[in-house]
């Protein structure tokens, strides 16, 4: 769903080929991922769903150590 | 920091309540840098950073407000059943209000849903007239409801 | 101010990560653990003292304990005494670098900081919108969002592609007009109780308001029962939580301003 709005909004352009558009589709995808505003609201939804016993704390911190992963500059670090 | 009394509940995930992204919040934007008082014996360690969060609707944001807004008509003859609904609210509710200082989850859907059955009825007989009616029809409606 | 320095096994030197300020006859509860279990104590210079602790770096900063231990150890101290908290990941080379290089060019600075700030915590109100709630507002209000939204209900998701993205934008910014609105009030409603007001980022486009204010100790009270009645004036509009007591993480002066 996200994906496709995301295609949309590229300028249009003469079709290049699959190659190019998995890697456009892959950017779109790690954008929206590595996005500080987007890491910040499933940090809020993990919080919610742990308040609400919906998942444990030992299920929260593996959440919550993989988002703030992505926070690290340069993507790649590991806690 | 304290949202709920200690001690209550599973909403309490750390002694003083609060949660991991209030944290980022408080810790990773705010407080003194130390960069304008040390420089010499700065360790530069890598740190997690967040950069300026401004919230920048997107074309996903824009379907989603639609699609709630759509899900909004519950009167048509098609619309969800009343057990569909009353799910949707209480799962709504879950997702959304975790923690309040003075009400459960449960007591947010249950009015929500109260509100909903209420307005049904209103609607069936006066539709055309509620969208030329006085703004603010929440507080309308908490008028009329007994507390 | 001695501190003793652990035995270092290999090439590899602890470091001191650095909480924040506090004044100097501030007493530290025993046994608080810092940043990768290391013990937290005081550098002391003069009226004021840092407060650290030290440890083995390995790898980035910034895993779920990591941020945990720091807030965890700046709470700790709030409770007790006036904290200058620091942002997270100041990390000095050595206790008496964070001495030399940091509390006594700085000494006075952070004095007459703690001295301000005395007595004083600050409060983080957030409100979110019930969005079942606002959006039949926005349909109320709006003529135009009420004609999309009758259009477009009925096709499905592909078509009228346009319409939706239109309807969705007319509602984000309607609800930026009622965030907006709506953040005031709740500034008006209970600025009368604190010293000093810091509207915050919103975090989404469902935020109603989120605003950090500093309290008086002698005021909240007052303060808390007016976020009470606040939120249910609001029921089942908006949403209200509240943060704190905390540290004045919002309200601690920026070094030009000496």
């Amino acid at each position: 769903m996200g994906l496709i709005s995301g295609l949309l909004t590229f300028p249009l352009a003469p079709v290049r080929g699959v190659v190019w558009l998995a890697e456009r589709i892959q950017e779109e995808a790690e954008r929206q991922m590595y996005d500080p505003a987007t890491v910040r609201r499933h940090l809020s939804e993990v919080d919610q769903a742990q308040a609400a016993g919906e998942i444990s704390e030992e299920e929260a911190a593996e959440l919550q150590n993989e988002l703030l992963s992505r926070m690290v500059s340069g993507r790649g670090g590991s806690p | 920091m304290t949202v709920t009394p200690q001690g209550a509940g599973p909403s309490a995930q750390r002694p003083t309540g609060g949660g991991l992204a209030d944290v980022v919040d408080l810790i990773l934007d705010k407080g003194l840098v130390v960069d304008a008082f040390v420089r010499v014996s700065l360790v530069g360690i890598e740190l997690i950073t967040i950069d300026a969060r401004i919230v920048v609707a997107s074309v996903d944001t824009y379907l989603r407000f639609a699609e709630a807004t759509n899900r909004l008509d519950l009167y048509d003859k098609g619309g969800k059943g009343l057990p569909e609904l009353v799910q949707d609210m209480t799962e709504g509710g879950a997702r959304k209000g975790a923690e309040s200082k003075t009400r459960g989850v449960l007591d947010a859907a249950k009015e929500t849903v109260h509100d909903a059955l209420t307005d049904r009825e209103e609607r069936a007989e006066e539709e055309d007239e509620r969208y030329e009616e006085a703004r603010a029809p929440h507080r309308r409606r908490h008028g009329e409801r007994e507390r | 101010m001695t501190v003793e320095q652990e035995e270092g096994t290999d090439t590899v030197d602890a470091v001191c990560y650095v909480y924040g300020v506090v004044p100097a006859d501030a007493g530290l509860s025993g046994g608080l653990k810092g940043t990768r279990g290391g013990e937290v104590f005081l550098v002391e210079e003069g009226d004021v003292a840092a407060v650290v602790s030290e440890f083995l770096p390995s790898g980035p900063l910034g895993s779920r304990e990591d941020l945990l231990a720091h807030e965890g150890v700046v709470s700790a101290v709030a409770e007790r005494t006036t904290v200058l908290p620091l942002r997270f990941g100041a990390v000095v080379t050595t206790p008496e670098a964070v001495a030399e290089e940091m509390l006594v060019p700085h000494h006075d600075w952070f004095a007459k900081a703690l001295k301000d700030l005395k007595g004083r915590h600050e409060f983080i109100v957030t409100g979110t919108y019930v969005e079942e709630t606002v959006l039949r507002e926005v349909l109320e209000e709006q003529p135009e969002v009420r004609r999309l939204q009758q259009s477009t209900r009925d096709m499905p998701e592909e078509a009228a592609y346009y319409d939706r993205i239109r309807l969705g934008e007319l509602i984000v910014q309607a609800l930026e007009g009622k965030r907006q609105a709506d953040t005031e009030a709740l500034m008006e409603a209970l600025s009368p109780h604190a010293l000093a007001v810091a509207p915050r980022e919103p975090k989404d486009e469902d935020t109603a308001a989120d605003v950090a204010f500093l309290v008086d100790d002698g005021d909240r009270s007052r303060f808390e029962r007016e976020v009470g009645e606040l939120e249910q004036s609001w029921e089942g509009r908006i949403r209200l939580r509240l943060l704190g007591p905390l540290a004045p993480y919002d309200f601690v002066p920026q070094p030009q301003e000496v």
